[in-house]
């Protein structure tokens, strides 16, 4: 739907200052951000607070979704030094809670499992900062995931993105049974990790295949989910449908934790890495308090 | 000092924005983190902030034009 009009609900403050101090120690530390990457919105919140998500190997994805703002293209090997740097990043800007993602790598046999694996070990050593990770699917391969499972990171992310039926259109490189299938294997075999999804709405679907994804990713096991509004990049990408109003995020919500989600995020603005030190710390307290 | 505050690079490729909003008049002081405009790029509008404390003298864009990224908005007197 092309120039429709942004709701109020989709204001956010800008200073660029505030941003350009984040970004110039990214530059310095030859690093990429997801925030600048995929354009998103939250970039003057999340600096004005000194935090930034990072994005490891490289800045090419070799997936092409429809919805993502993140260049496609050929990938550049992978940097060993990056997590070294990473660590620096995360200590410069005092993060108590480090997230890390990264562009798709289905060029690398490992996807690129031992470099997030890398990430965790030497962002921990260095800093003593919980970390999250958020991966792409690494094409369901158990000894990649195990990878990155045995670097302990607090949480563990996979995206399921979209509803079933819009995984076509929407992430054709991707499956839908796939992405539960990885959700399922990190609950299965992380020990004492979260495993926690996000998706968007706004891409076209169904109150009724929301939840119907909300229930397939709470069977996996999952324990935290983010939604959050699509937002199309360009007019090249596929087109919002419709702007989910802040009423119906939190309907969306209230279903998600009475599935038994620890923890549910879901606003307009929310993105995969939206308060997420504060989502940690909300499932750790629900764990100990069920103890 | 007079400066001229100019549209800024909001997101990676960006080439120009709408300039939907003066949240500021001319005269008007602010300090450091008042929102001056609002600008609207493909997924959100955009409050942009001061950077310093400042006065506005001139504004040179009016509502609803397109502005490309480094061009003239407002012209502005600050401390030093």
């Amino acid at each position: 739907m092309k120039d429709m009009k942004k709701p109020d609900w989709l204001r956010v403050s800008y200073n660029m200052s505030e941003v350009r101090s984040v970004y110039d120690l990214a530059d310095r530390l030859e690093l990429n951000t997801v925030c600048r990457e995929s354009g998103c919105p939250n970039i003057g919140k999340c600096s004005k607070c000194g935090s930034a998500t990072f994005m490891i190997l490289g800045k090419y994805c070799t997936r092409n979704c429809r919805f993502c703002e993140v260049d496609h293209g050929v990938p550049v090997p992978p940097d060993p030094d990056e997590p070294r740097r990473l660590a620096e990043a995360v200590k410069t800007l005092g993060l108590s809670h480090a997230v890390v993602t990264s562009v798709t790598r289905d060029d690398l046999p490992d996807g690129g499992a031992s470099v997030f694996a890398d990430c965790v070990r030497e962002i921990k050593r260095a800093t003593g900062a919980t970390v999250e990770v958020l991966i792409p699917d690494l094409k369901g391969d158990g000894a990649a995931l195990d990878t990155v499972i045995d670097s302990d990171p607090e949480v563990i992310g996979h995206n399921v993105e979209t509803v079933r039926r819009l995984y076509p259109a929407a992430r054709p490189q991707a499956v839908y049974e796939r992405s539960l299938a990885v959700l399922r294997y990190l609950k299965d075999r992380s020990r004492g990790g979260f495993v926690k999804t996000a998706f968007m709405v706004g891409l076209g679907e169904k109150e009724d295949e929301v939840k119907e994804l909300i229930r397939d990713v709470r069977a996996t096991g999952c324990d935290l989910l983010t939604l959050g509004q699509y937002l199309a990049p360009t007019h090249e990408h596929v087109p919002v449908a419709e702007y989910v109003t802040p009423v119906t995020f939190e309907k969306y919500k209230e279903y998600a934790l009475s599935l038994g989600f620890l923890s549910v995020t879901a606003h307009p603005l929310a993105r995969s890495s939206y308060m997420a030190g504060d989502m940690l710390r909300e499932a750790e307290q629900k764990r100990n308090e069920a103890k | 000092m007079k400066i001229t505050v100019t549209m800024p690079e909001l997101k990676k490729g960006m080439t120009s924005a709408v300039l939907c909003r003066w949240c500021v008049e001319e005269g008007q002081k602010v300090k450091k983190g008042f929102e001056l405009f609002d600008t609207e790029t493909e997924k959100a509008v955009s409050a942009v902030e001061a950077e310093e404390d400042l006065t506005v003298v001139r504004l040179l864009a009016d509502e609803g034009d397109e502005v490309a990224v480094g061009a003239p908005l407002f012209e502005a007197e600050t401390a030093e």
